[in-house]
């Protein structure tokens, strides 16, 4: 795997962290 | 990226439907996009003439109340998920690597299932007016109680929603690495064109609030199939609480609708007055500052369902402070026409009709930033009015010019000019004639979502529906044009418009099936 593919895995995996703590915030504030 | 790749001799393009469906190119996506969102637009649009032929008198004519409920309720949902965010979605994919010197997008296998995964998600959505009881009828908004009660159509909506929001979320991945990590060498994020500005921040609000929709319905569904409470009263739920999450996606979402057609907008202007963009760095900023306050004005669609009155003046403040980049980005556009040559060709027609236009439905929303004022016009016409100034005459005016403006690079042919100016005329004017009497109505008290009104509403209901028909009839020409330019015409250049500057005019026009295989250099 060349740089740039490691470096756009790397960029996407953040981004789907986020998608995945925020989809799991959605429900957490309903349980307040 | 080096040159030898390209070399290698090229396995042989599939033809045909498998072109299409497996197809990996940026452009070829593009085009997939463009496509599917046209389709969709004659759908919600043909939704649209009903409702104005229904309202063009009082009393039921044409659809039962139930098939109206229905019909606005898609209307929505169909051009909001399916027209305007695939359409600047394959703006985006077209543009973007063009514009930035990239070979293509970060992840093109992502890229063809995130566009293949929206024409599912449009038959489930469509498909659903002939189930049992009909299509989803409680409103775009997909509030509970109603929307705990339908029948199995309401599911299947879900089920589009959450396949759409897929598709957006990997689809905004996509956009945003491209435009992090696969920039040509020199291009740093200030030397980007704003058009790549504008998406790499609509990407961030998509998947920043994407989830949290998806998050929504996803309760929803378990509240109708799985003994939850999420949003229901009887068992303890709160159903206030679902608008407190649908509008913290909603709110941002219209920005996300919006702020492409401000980059569309930013690359029209220059260009036909042969200026550079004024103000480029103040424009940044201000696109950045409206995407953050966007997070912090979700109260304000829903001042009525008694919040506390500190918590409508903050919502009512923060709302009008989204006012101040928004007009920088106004007086920026002038001030880029101020003193420049300008020529009229449909591009920059469309686009000095967005500035005055959706400046107008930007000053509406203000009238219903105010609490006071907003607690009488709730959920009367003079919303519908506000948000589709805000809408057809914004981000749809921005489409017309975008798609006028790029249209001689995707096909190599010049568009008939003399069309598109009878097109623009048409859907200037008659969208006028459509939405400005909704304002009148709304300040009289009739409020949205009804197949029947009092007879005193009549006389702007009937100007509105003359407008829609016009307006609705006038896009009969768009296609035309678009494929009278498909088939043929004068062979367009390279650097199509005199005064267009940036990466994608320096290349053939069509642009050829592969670009920049080697990154190009900046001047």
């Amino acid at each position: 795997m060349n740089n740039l593919a490691r470096r756009n895995r790397q960029t996407a995996i953040v981004l789907l962290i986020v998608v995945a703590v925020l989809f799991t915030l959605a429900f957490l504030e309903v349980r307040q | 990226m080096n040159s030898t790749a390209h070399a290698l001799p090229h396995p042989a393009l599939p033809h045909g439907f498998w072109r299409w469906l497996t197809t990996t190119n940026h452009k070829d996506i593009g085009t997939l996009y463009l496509w599917f969102a046209a389709t969709m637009f004659l759908i919600g649009g043909s939704m649209a003439m009903l409702i104005r032929a229904e309202l063009f008198q009082p009393g039921l004519q044409i659809v039962r109340p139930e098939v109206f409920n229905q019909l606005t309720t898609l209307h929505g949902l169909i051009m909001i998920f399916g027209v305007i965010m695939p359409t600047f979605t394959g703006f985006a994919n077209w543009q973007i690597p063009l514009m930035i010197g990239a070979p293509d997008m970060a992840f093109p296998r992502m890229n063809n299932w995130s566009f293949w995964l929206l024409p599912v998600a449009g038959i489930f959505l469509i498909g659903s007016v002939f189930l049992p009881g009909g299509a989803v009828a409680g409103g775009w908004t997909m509030y509970p109680p109603l929307f705990l009660q339908g029948g199995i159509s309401y599911d299947l909506t879900i089920f589009a929603i959450h396949i759409m929001g897929a598709s957006s979320i990997m689809g905004a991945i996509n956009i945003v690495t491209t435009i992090l990590n696969m920039r040509t060498p020199g291009m740093t994020l200030m030397r980007m064109p704003m058009f790549v500005w504008t998406w790499l921040i609509t990407g961030f609000l998509l998947i920043a609030v994407m989830p949290v929709l998806a998050g929504a319905v996803t309760m929803l569904l378990m509240d109708r199939n799985f003994g939850t409470h999420f949003f229901s009263a009887a068992g303890g739920g709160d159903p206030v609480m679902f608008q407190h999450i649908f509008w913290f996606f909603g709110h941002p979402e219209v920005y996300i609708l919006i702020l492409p057609a401000f980059g569309i907008i930013s690359s029209i202007v220059p260009t036909f007055a042969r200026k550079p963009l004024f103000g480029y760095t103040s424009m940044v900023y201000a696109t950045s500052s409206i995407a953050l306050l966007s997070f912090m004005v979700w109260g304000h669609h829903m001042f009525t369902v008694g919040m506390q009155a500190s918590a409508q003046l903050f919502f009512m403040y923060t709302t009008m402070l989204i006012a101040i980049p928004t007009g920088v980005k106004v007086f920026n556009w002038v001030a880029t026409m101020w003193q420049g040559s300008m020529t009229f060709e449909t591009p920059m027609l469309f686009a000095i009709a967005f500035i005055c236009l959706f400046t107008i439905g930007g000053f509406s929303g203000l009238v219903l930033a105010m609490v006071p004022v907003d607690i009488q016009l709730q959920d009367t016409y003079y919303v519908v009015a506000h948000f589709h100034y805000v809408l057809v005459t914004g981000a749809l005016f921005a489409i017309f010019a975008g798609l006028y403006y790029w249209l001689p690079k995707w096909t190599g042919h010049m568009y008939d000019e003399r069309l598109g100016h009878w097109h623009f005329w048409l859907s200037a004017i008659s969208v006028n004639v459509l939405f400005f009497p909704m304002h009148f109505l709304g300040l009289a008290g009739m409020p949205r979502r009804v197949s029947d009104y009092a007879p005193q509403f009549t006389d702007f209901n009937r100007v509105a529906s003359i407008g829609g028909f016009v307006f609705g009839a006038s896009q009969i020409l768009l296609l035309i044009v678009i494929l009278k330019c498909i088939r043929g015409g004068p062979k367009a250049e390279a650097r199509v418009w005199e005064g267009a500057e940036g990466l994608e005019w320096t290349v053939p026009s069509p642009a050829p099936y592969h670009t920049f295989a080697t990154p190009p250099e900046l001047e």
